[in-house]
């Protein structure tokens, strides 16, 4: 009976591994492709292109600032529902997905109409993705924190540190946060992945993040794009890898508040 | 010096009267439990002096002053709570020092208050151990700790031994009482647990719907319950059906056939349906002799022995309330008389005996 169970779970395993290796492996041979046999020339084509360290550039710097927008809104939210309005828990949670029910078309032509009205210069710069980007990240950054409170009892938690005497600041600094460092952490890494994934918006807006560029790629040289796209899922594994360890040296050995999977 | 008082506390959570406005106050190092079963307003009370709550009508009032307006970190009050509510990124020590910290004291000051009180709470050597590496138990002494390292002028205990198991539960209680006595301060201990009130209290108030049923000692509240939840509630009581029936100066109550003499009859009127309530330790059983009647006519059903006494369960026989089971506790040897089947009449102390009426029964029973 074991042995059956185990040859179940170790051909389930081989499943998800070939799943996901294939297609990576597929990516990786073929972004090594060319015309007259295996080349590097893909590769070196996008080392040597300067509109991918701008892009990259700007991907980054946007996901960083969305990162921190994004947290400080959530987390603010997340702690006021929880100790605060309990009973306001579904609407919040139903109006982080709204952004799932509006086509990105729709949101861009209301918010440049909008801007045009009141602050057309906000049009001119890439920041402008940032509040769109903190919209796009709401139902996962939401979730994420929203599994970290509920595991750590936090009313609970606050009640004990304001009878010890303690004022607001110093439970936020010495009790919640660091109690949600995995949920944080975690949030932040969904949304760093929204918005290097995010091809829509930034294409719409005309602005040339990672995603857009890596499309631009993809209609004149294939192999580029295989490339690029490798690269983003690497550099998204290890930032989870990051994320793990991060968590975990954090976490000074006690069990971890959430888990957070993409 | 730390007394506590509450005046006419009223609070509501939307339609449901969580408290009707209590009167209490507790005087200077004094242990006062308050005990009742689920949603009476025990909780409700604790977080308003706590400052957790604000109450919708009423005032605290600590050592005289009028406390409505200072926020839970500036009334100088500890608290342990039922599940521990340890700081899970804390070790013991840290819990235990995390008031010390707030409060400005310097690391060697911290480093030796907390050494203390984790030593008066037995958990010498496991000041680096997280919450996560330490029993229930262990964690409930940290937390007891920790509320007791800021000397503060109240300790409040919101059912700190609910999660324990009876074991832990019975010696943490012990030991909260020898601390508590040891440091003489006020403390108000939440518990539905008679037992528990009834063993380490000073003063019990007994709260049933948000109202104060009693507030006494738990001498008091045992042998002389002031309602008839309270009579139901603590401890166990035999119920009797009845009629009122002697005068004011000799009040009695007639029960089946005979008339039983009992003492909170009095006042009521003449032929008043009733219900009278006796503990089974001060509820007698006499061996029926033929033309002698003694009490109310019973026949033993069965006996339990229970270590230190023996219960002895009888069926009344008057028709008022066939079936009625009638407990009465004896202690020593020498009962096997008292055997299934025996004729016996049934007395109680008349002067611990409550006298009810049906719907005040009633509305008791349903309280719990």
């Amino acid at each position: 009976m074991r042995t059956r169970r185990h040859i179940g779970l170790g051909a389930f395993v081989i499943i998800v591994i070939v799943f996901f290796a294939v297609p990576l492996i597929s990516l990786l041979v073929f972004s090594f492709t060319g015309a007259d046999g295996p080349t590097l020339d893909a590769w070196s084509s996008i080392v040597e292109n300067p509109g991918f360290y701008s892009a990259l550039g700007l991907s980054l710097t946007l996901a960083a600032l969305t990162t921190i927008a994004s947290l400080i809104l959530m987390t603010a939210t997340v702690l006021w529902v929880h100790l605060r309005a309990m009973h306001l828990r579904a609407l919040v949670e139903g109006i982080t997905l709204l952004v799932f029910a509006i086509p990105a078309i729709t949101l861009v032509i209301g918010a440049t109409g909008l801007l045009l009205g009141l602050a057309p210069w906000a049009l001119g710069s890439p920041l402008i993705l940032v509040p769109f980007y903190v919209v796009l990240s709401f139902a996962f950054t939401y979730r994420a924190l929203d599994a970290g409170v509920r595991a750590m009892d936090l009313q609970t938690l606050v009640d004990a540190a304001q009878s010890l005497g303690a004022g607001w600041t110093t439970i936020l600094l010495r009790v919640i946060l660091p109690n949600l460092r995995t949920a944080l952490l975690g949030a932040a890494f969904l949304t760093i992945t929204v918005v290097l994934g995010e091809y829509v918006l930034s294409s719409l807006f005309l602005y040339e993040t990672l995603p857009v560029f890596m499309a631009e790629i993809g209609t004149a040289e294939a192999q580029g794009a295989a490339a690029l796209a490798l690269l983003t899922v690497l550099f998204t594994w290890g930032l989870l890898v990051l994320v793990s360890f991060v968590s975990r040296r954090l976490g000074g050995g006690r069990p971890q508040m959430t888990v957070v999977t993409t | 010096m730390t007394t506590v008082e509450l005046r006419s506390v009223r609070k509501t959570f939307g339609d449901f009267v969580a408290l009707h406005g209590l009167d209490l106050n507790m005087t200077d190092g004094e242990f006062v439990s308050f005990l009742g079963p689920s949603g009476c307003g025990k909780t409700t009370a604790l977080r308003i002096v706590a400052g957790f709550e604000l109450p919708d009508g009423g005032s605290v009032l600590l050592d005289g002053a009028d406390i409505e307006n200072a926020p839970p970190n500036k009334r100088d009050m500890g608290m342990v709570f039922q599940d521990y509510s340890l700081f899970p990124n804390m070790t013991a020590i840290e819990n235990v020092a995390f008031g010390l910290r707030v409060r400005g004291q310097s690391a060697s000051q911290m480093k030796e208050t907390s050494g203390k009180m984790i030593e008066m709470v037995g958990l010498k050597g496991k000041e680096g151990n997280y919450p996560h590496q330490m029993s229930g138990g262990q964690q409930q002494r940290v937390a007891l700790a920790r509320a007791l390292a800021i000397q503060p002028k109240v300790l409040l205990l919101d059912e700190p031994l609910s999660a324990l198991d009876a074991k832990v539960r019975v010696s943490l209680r012990n030991e909260i009482r020898v601390i508590q006595q040891e440091l003489a301060i006020s403390t108000i201990f939440v518990t539905h647990d008679q037992e528990e009130a009834l063993t380490i209290s000073d003063r019990i108030a007994v709260l049933s719907q948000g109202q104060l049923e009693q507030f006494g000692t738990p001498e008091e509240i045992y042998r002389h319950p002031a309602t008839p939840f309270v009579a139901a509630f603590v401890g166990e009581s035999n119920i009797f059906h009845g009629t009122i029936a002697g005068t004011d100066d000799a009040p009695s109550v007639r029960i089946g056939s005979v008339e039983m003499p009992v003492q909170q009859a009095a006042g009521r009127t003449s032929g008043e349906r009733v219900r009278v309530l006796t503990r089974p330790e001060s509820t007698y059983l006499h061996v029926t002799s033929d033309g002698d009647r003694k009490g109310i006519p019973a026949t033993v059903v069965s006996q339990q022995f229970q270590g230190a006494r023996t219960r002895i369960l009888t069926h009344l026989d008057h028709v008022e309330d066939p079936g009625a089971v009638i407990l009465t506790d004896v202690t020593g040897g020498g009962h096997d008389h008292l055997s299934g089947g025996v004729q016996v009449d049934v007395t109680f102390d008349p002067a611990t005996a409550l006298v009810a009426s049906a719907e005040e029964l009633e509305s008791a029973t349903v309280a719990q």
